[in-house]
């Protein structure tokens, strides 16, 4: 008997074992690639740490580094930039529901269209920023020559003006987006069964409604997918603005979090201030996402209440 | 055996992720070869044209030193990574330094003199000017002086540029001007040397002038609309300021000088040609860029390492036949107006343009620093490769007596009055950048820049969602906030700086 329960717990601990052995690698990987670094963020944004010196000889300075970020008017224009260029993701969205949908029906050179689609995604969005550079020239554009054919004497000072600058960040960012949202919409829609669809032209919808009731509610889980990273990318928005706009734009217009950051860490050389901006940002993003995450939990949790009764 | 395999192999996780972590100078793979060969690893960043010079160069002093060169060029992130790899005591042997990291790289031990470890004589052709900027004498904490720490990759000036072409367009109406006396002279280099430097009202005029629709244009310029210029206060402020005889900081970079007569003069000067129409509605430096490329613009600012693309155009003649909108050379900055009654060859030391440098330096973990120093010289002042970077339009060179001599000799360097960024390089004309004197740039960037569009929506009458003021109204309500971030600033260095 006694042997019997050493055996058993022999084999347990040996199972264990094995089992610590396998997530070591992910758990290590876990601590050296996200633990440690969001510790060493989090204390380094309580000290003033100028960038190449030793964080262990920071000179701690308590909220000190939060306190003048809240302060700072330009921290809070680039956070509201960075909300302001999310319009594209609802846009987006739209655009490639509309477009994967078109090119889900089986005609002849759809291949050739997603081929078409997904070209800017693999596209260097320093070649696309040159290319938007020169079509949004304000005076001598092609957008505004073409809106000058059309008969609009003042078309708008897209490079110039804050209340445009910001559109072309997103016209670019959306444009580019575009193809990876619609592969992802068209896996989604084969995904579907035909018996919906079948069944539903049995009881004599129309296209139209069978994709709003059908299609739309299905694609929910690629759709939230798309929201969740298109709000984390977003919020680290800084290649488009910077390559387009050298500098802030105009009145600081396309001035986002991460380059605020970025500016402050690497050419300032305030890695503690630059710490409390990215904790900052990272909580927003968090909660966001957190938040998405509750609204999807209880529109599941619904629509499966509904199906149960 | 079997339930030892459990447990060796957390034992091995664990073991290689410890010698992962290790210090990267015990286990320091870049020392040798299979052969014995030294080997460094020098990270720059350099386009096309340079690299192949370089690999060139590179595969020489590879054979002459029996050593292997790992020579890579970075991307857009180049500074971020440097950082990641001093943080990590890992950088190369050679890299880049820029004028405002030498007292921090210094402070932290992480670059080398290198006085030690070159013959000091042989770095007497390189110009002493850009050698200077490079100087830090650590006990007294004075720039300038001291030992060597990096040696000039390249000695760069800002000047202006201008499209000939379009002056040349223009003939009739600047004469006239000439000839009543709104100008004093053509725009020019006339017969006995001197520059047009022209003064800030003279230079909106002749700007305005320029201002006009050209029909002669191809239609891949976009519009026919020409512009007098196109400025920018980030990058083309300051020669306006320096041409009003004021600056930015006082001399020993504790004080912010923009509320000073000077300053404010300088920039109306520079908020008149925007004021006067030559500058057309743009604040952006692309759209100003893209314009100049096209034909569209007569004035611009010109790098040092513009002239290259620049020439490019001009000589391309599928698209630019005769050089018959594009034609471009090298111009002073215009300078105040009480210089007015000066004569042209009075007005000659009275313009300035910034010059500035970046460095090769030698980092103190390396394993042959001799080596990395006998490289960074080559790089730096190889007849050679100065020669070729020269005719490439990629830099005036770094070898005095070739920049003084062949370089202004020699008609197949370019562009024609190349004499202008000589005269800014000796010293004349030139001015140091002024956040390069800082420990960091905020109470430019974030103090002065970030709300000039206040001066812009004033002039041009936009509505850019800022309180629209006045260049004097500007700059004294931006001192006290400029003056804080230089202060902090000040004191961040002063926290890191062992000597105090």
């Amino acid at each position: 008997m006694k042997t019997k329960t050493y055996k058993k717990t022999y084999f347990r601990v040996l199972d264990n074992i094995w089992g610590y052995a396998f997530v070591l690698i992910p758990i290590i990987g876990l601590v050296v690639f996200v633990v440690i670094p969001l510790c060493m963020s989090i204390y380094a944004s309580f000290t003033a740490w100028p960038l190449g010196q030793k964080i262990t000889s920071a000179k701690w300075v308590g909220l000190n580094n939060y306190i003048t970020m809240f302060n700072t008017p330009l921290f809070w224009k680039s956070l509201g930039n960075t909300f302001f260029y999310m319009i594209g993701i609802p846009i987006g969205l739209v655009l490639s529901i509309i477009y994967a949908a078109l090119m889900n029906r089986g005609t002849r050179y759809e291949n050739v269209f997603r081929v078409i689609y997904y070209t800017p995604v693999i596209t260097s969005t320093v070649a696309v920023s040159f290319i938007f550079q020169r079509m949004f020239m304000s005076d001598g554009g092609v957008v505004n020559n073409y809106l000058m054919a059309l008969g609009i004497k003042n078309p708008p000072n897209w490079m110039s003006h804050p209340g445009y600058t910001k559109w072309v960040i997103i016209i670019m960012a959306v444009w580019k987006g575009l193809g990876s949202s619609i592969i992802l919409y068209i896996a989604g829609m084969q995904g579907i069964s035909r018996t919906y669809y079948e069944a539903a032209k049995i009881d004599g919808a129309s296209w139209f409604y069978t994709f709003r009731k059908i299609t739309i509610p299905l694609l929910m889980p690629v759709t939230f997918y798309l929201i969740v990273t298109g709000i984390i990318g977003g919020a680290q928005m800084y290649v488009e603005p910077r390559l387009i706009f050298t500098g802030n734009g105009p009145a600081n217009s396309t001035f986002t979090t991460v380059i605020h950051l970025y500016d402050n860490t690497f050419r300032y050389s305030k890695a503690g201030y630059g710490s409390a901006v990215a904790n900052i940002l990272g909580i927003i993003v968090f909660i966001i996402t957190a938040f998405q995450f509750y609204i999807n939990g209880r529109r599941e949790r619904y629509e499966e209440t509904k199906t149960n009764n | 055996m079997k339930k030892f395999i459990p447990l060796l192999l957390v034992f091995l996780i664990l073991t290689s992720v410890c010698a992962g972590c290790g210090n990267s100078e015990k286990t320091d793979v870049t020392t040798g070869t299979k052969e014995d060969k030294p080997v460094l690893n020098v990270s720059v960043f350099a386009q096309e044209h340079e690299q192949a010079m370089y690999r060139e160069v590179i595969s020489q002093f590879e054979q002459k030193f029996n050593c292997t060169v790992n020579f890579q060029v970075a991307g857009d992130q180049y500074w971020p990574e440097l950082e990641a790899a001093l943080t990590a005591n890992a950088a190369p042997d050679v890299f880049y330094l820029g004028l405002g990291d030498i007292k921090r790289r210094v402070w932290a031990d992480k670059i080398v003199a290198l006085d030690d470890l070159l013959d000091v004589s042989s770095l007497d052709r390189i110009w002493p000017e850009a050698l200077n900027l490079y100087k830090y004498d650590v006990e007294t904490d004075k720039l300038g002086e001291g030992k060597i720490w990096a040696l000039p990759k390249d000695f760069s000036a800002v000047s202006m540029t201008v499209n000939k072409a379009i002056i040349e367009k223009r003939r009739d109406e600047i004469e006239a001007l000439v000839k009543d006396g709104t100008l004093p002279f053509f725009p020019e280099i006339d017969e006995n040397g001197n520059l047009p430097v022209y003064t800030f009202t003279e230079f909106a005029i002749l700007c305005k002038t320029l201002t006009f629709e050209d029909p002669t244009l191809p239609d891949t310029a976009g519009s026919k609309q020409v512009y007098g210029t196109h400025l920018w206060e980030d990058f083309c402020l300051q020669p306006f300021i320096w041409g009003a005889g004021g600056d930015y900081l006082n001399e020993d970079a504790t004080r912010v000088l923009f509320d000073t007569p000077e300053f404010i003069e300088g920039y109306e000067g520079f908020a008149k040609i925007i004021e006067m129409g030559g500058s057309g509605l743009s604040t952006d430096e692309v759209t100003g860029y893209l314009k100049f490329l096209a034909g569209r613009c007569a004035y611009f600012p010109c790098g040092t390492w513009d002239v290259g693309a620049f020439q490019a155009i001009e000589d391309d003649e599928s698209i630019n036949p005769g050089k018959s909108w594009f034609d471009f050379d090298l111009a002073p900055w215009p300078i105040s107006d009480r210089y007015s009654n000066l004569s042209i060859e009075e007005r000659q030391d009275k313009w300035a343009g910034r010059v500035d440098s970046i460095g090769y330096c030698v980092s103190k973990q390396s394993k042959n620093q001799k080596l990395a120093a006998e490289l960074a010289y080559v790089l730096s002042a190889d007849e050679e490769v100065q020669r070729f970077l020269a005719k490439q339009g990629g830099q005036v060179p770094n070898i005095v007596s070739m920049a003084e001599g062949e370089y202004l000799s020699d008609d197949s360097y370019f562009p024609e009055s190349r004499v202008v960024f000589v005269r800014m390089l000796q010293g004349q004309n030139g001015h140091r950048v002024p956040t390069s004197l800082t420990f960091n740039a905020i109470w430019h960037t974030e103090g002065f820049i970030s709300g000039v569009d206040s001066v812009w929506s004033y002039y041009e009458g936009i509505d850019k969602g800022v309180k629209p003021m006045s260049v004097s109204e500007y700059c004294r309500s931006v001192q006290p906030k400029a003056q804080e971030l230089l202060e902090q600033a000040i004191q961040d260095e002063a926290a890191i700086n062992p000597n105090k």
